[in-house]
């Protein structure tokens, strides 16, 4: 946005621009209106303090007792501001600071709120001054000196300054009809301006037509620029308008909120109201937007925390159930009640052999199978996994038959034969077998 | 809508902002937390599945249990049997009798059985009613040592298992 191009309503045609000012501002919604006026200079002190210190932020913090010495009014009962910082080309530190009574604060307010118009900025007028001609004229050249003269009917106000931005402002008041007199007065105050340093001064006339602000400009440059004293005269564009333009421009880029003069205590009942409605809405907005996601972390909580105790109680009783156990540690439900199955499993193993055939039953077919092949048996052993067979018969393939049936019966068989013994037919034999 | 005076925006502005925070870390907590429980329900509904798995193992042995519940007892005595199946044949010795307790009710027994004469079909014909009762004496282990060579007759020791209610039993 470009603060240049401000633009107020009633344009250069209008002959009271505060009328203007105060109709437009009580023409928008109190909620949303941000309205802002100038502090008279006459009523404030503007100073420019130099600090012996290097660092800004130690600066800050005794700008304030070294503006106090120069006061003519108690600090405790102003309201002050330093609304700059700023260097020297010899590095000298410095702020310029506005101040002014409280009281004379709350005479200004009084003197608003009699218009209609309860402004919750109060700007210094000389720092619009300032700041409006910085904008619109442009930065003020090395070794001369800026006067920025604002002309009303009732008041002129000079805000003086250099480079470094505003030293002083100085206003001359009771402007009388008597032209001579007038003249007088003029010419004795830019004496006084013009005193305040010998450097070629930049003159930036602004105001009212009605004071007849260009007559007199021609006439101050007509003395002086025959001595030299004038580097630069000009005026700016739609000059009535140029102090609210310069006052809006400082609202809407912030840098009037630093030098309001309103504040605390003294802030616009209406703004502070709707400050702290704002503040209560959004809290209750944040409140809320915190209840739902609370609300949505523990309904997500208490929904996992159930599904877990309900987990938990599942497992503990199917464990017990299964475990056939009376209770279960947490955590080793499973483990617990595998052990207790496994106990329980090998102890009814011999069940599992219960309903199972012998070997009794193959007893008659080994006894035929050994009558078959003419063998002898001396003894013969069977069990579930093992069988062992001896005797002896009158070959060696007798013996081979009956451990082939053993293996047919899911022996692992091995056969030891002796060889035959002198005077004796055939081998004896041991027939040996497990399950495997 | 005027507040009243006595309450300080600063102070709502500062509830509101413990609230906020409160809940913001509330939140941060759960985010970092939920993960952890997640993996924990996994790990209990896996235990689930196990648990399952178990029962149907701990099952194996639930038709056996059918079957000696219908049954209702146990075998009838040894020798008495004996004297039954194979009259006229020398009664045989009963040792080492060995006990296990299955449950409350039953209880596994183990026998051994040794005749120190005895006709092969008639052994036969004992082991094969030992085989048929319901419940049965099962022959476990058998050996035969025939008297002489060529003979019918032999020594036998035979070890036989089978369940029996334990007196005064409650039930498996």
């Amino acid at each position: 946005m470009d603060f240049a191009s401000v633009s107020l309503p009633g344009g250069e045609d209008s002959t009271d621009p505060w009328a203007q000012w105060v109709a437009t501002t009580r023409a928008v919604p109190a909620r949303v209106r941000l309205t802002i006026a100038p502090f008279p200079s006459d009523r404030a002190v503007v100073r420019r303090i130099s600090i012996p210190l290097s660092s800004e932020r130690r600066a800050k913090r005794v700008v304030g007792s070294l503006l106090d010495v120069h006061l003519p009014f108690r600090l405790e009962d102003a309201v002050w501001r330093a609304v700059e910082f700023g260097r020297t080309e010899q590095s000298e530190l410095f702020a310029l600071c506005v101040a002014t009574p409280r009281s004379v604060v709350e005479g200004v307010l009084s003197e608003w709120r009699a218009t209609g118009m309860d402004p919750v900025i109060l700007d210094p007028e000389s720092l619009a001054l300032w700041h409006g001609a910085w904008h619109e004229v442009g930065p003020v050249e090395p070794s001369t000196r800026r006067i920025v003269v604002h002309a009303t009917p009732d008041r002129w106000v000079a805000a003086v300054g250099d480079r470094y931005g505003l030293r002083s402002v100085s206003v001359l008041r009771e402007v009388p009809g008597d032209a001579a007199a007038w003249r007088e007065r003029l010419r004795s105050w830019w004496a006084t301006l013009r005193a305040a340093g010998r450097v070629p001064l930049e003159w930036v006339w602004s105001g009212h037509p009605a004071t007849q602000l260009s007559r007199w400009r021609c006439e101050l440059e007509e003395e002086w620029s025959s001595i030299g004293m004038v580097a630069r005269s000009s005026e700016v564009a739609a000059p009535e308008w140029f102090l609210p333009r310069a006052l809006a421009r400082r609202a809407l880029d912030g840098t009037a909120w630093e030098a309001n003069l309103r504040d605390a205590d003294l802030a616009q009942a209406e703004w502070a109201a709707a400050r702290r409605r704002d503040l209560a809405v959004t809290s209750a907005a944040t409140v809320l937007v915190a209840a739902i996601w609370g609300g949505v972390v523990g309904w997500d909580f208490a929904r996992v925390r159930a599904l877990e105790l309900q987990l938990n109680a599942e497992i503990a009783a199917e464990a017990r159930r299964i475990g056939q156990l009376s209770r279960v540690v947490p955590g080793q439900e499973v483990r617990q009640a595998r052990e207790a199955v496994r106990e329980r499993l090998a102890r009814w193993q011999p069940l599992d052999r219960l309903f199972q055939p012998s070997q009794l039953a193959n007893l008659s077919g080994v006894l035929r199978q050994a009558g078959g092949s003419q063998l002898t048996l001396y003894a013969v052993e069977l069990s579930d996994d093992r069988v062992r067979i001896e005797g002896s018969g009158p070959d060696r393939d007798g013996v081979q038959q009956l451990a082939g049936l053993l293996q047919l019966l899911g022996f692992r068989v091995r056969v030891e034969t002796s060889p035959p013994v002198a005077g004796h037919e055939g081998v004896s034999f041991v027939v040996e077998g497990a399950r495997g | 809508m005027n507040l009243p005076r006595g309450l300080e925006v600063w102070m709502i502005g500062i509830a509101a902002l413990g609230v906020a925070t409160a809940a913001w870390v509330s939140v941060g907590w759960w985010a970092a937390v939920r993960p952890t429980r997640m993996v924990r329900i996994r790990d209990l509904a896996r235990a689930k599945t196990e648990l399952a798995q178990l029962d149907q193992d701990a099952r194996r042995f639930d038709p056996h249990w059918r079957a000696i519940e219908a049954i209702g007892h146990g075998p009838p005595p040894l020798l008495e049997l004996f004297a039954q199946a194979v009259p006229g044949v020398p009664a045989p010795v009963v040792s080492g009798e060995q006990r296990q307790p299955l449950d409350d009710r039953w209880e596994w027994r183990r026998v051994e059985l040794a005749c120190p004469e005895i006709p092969l079909d008639s052994l036969i014909a004992f082991a094969h009613t030992c085989s048929t009762l319901r419940p049965p004496w099962r022959v476990s282990r058998l050996r035969i040592e025939p008297l002489d060579v060529g003979s019918t007759r032999a020594r036998a020791m035979l070890t036989l298992e089978s369940v029996m209610p334990r007196s005064g039993g409650a039930g498996r």
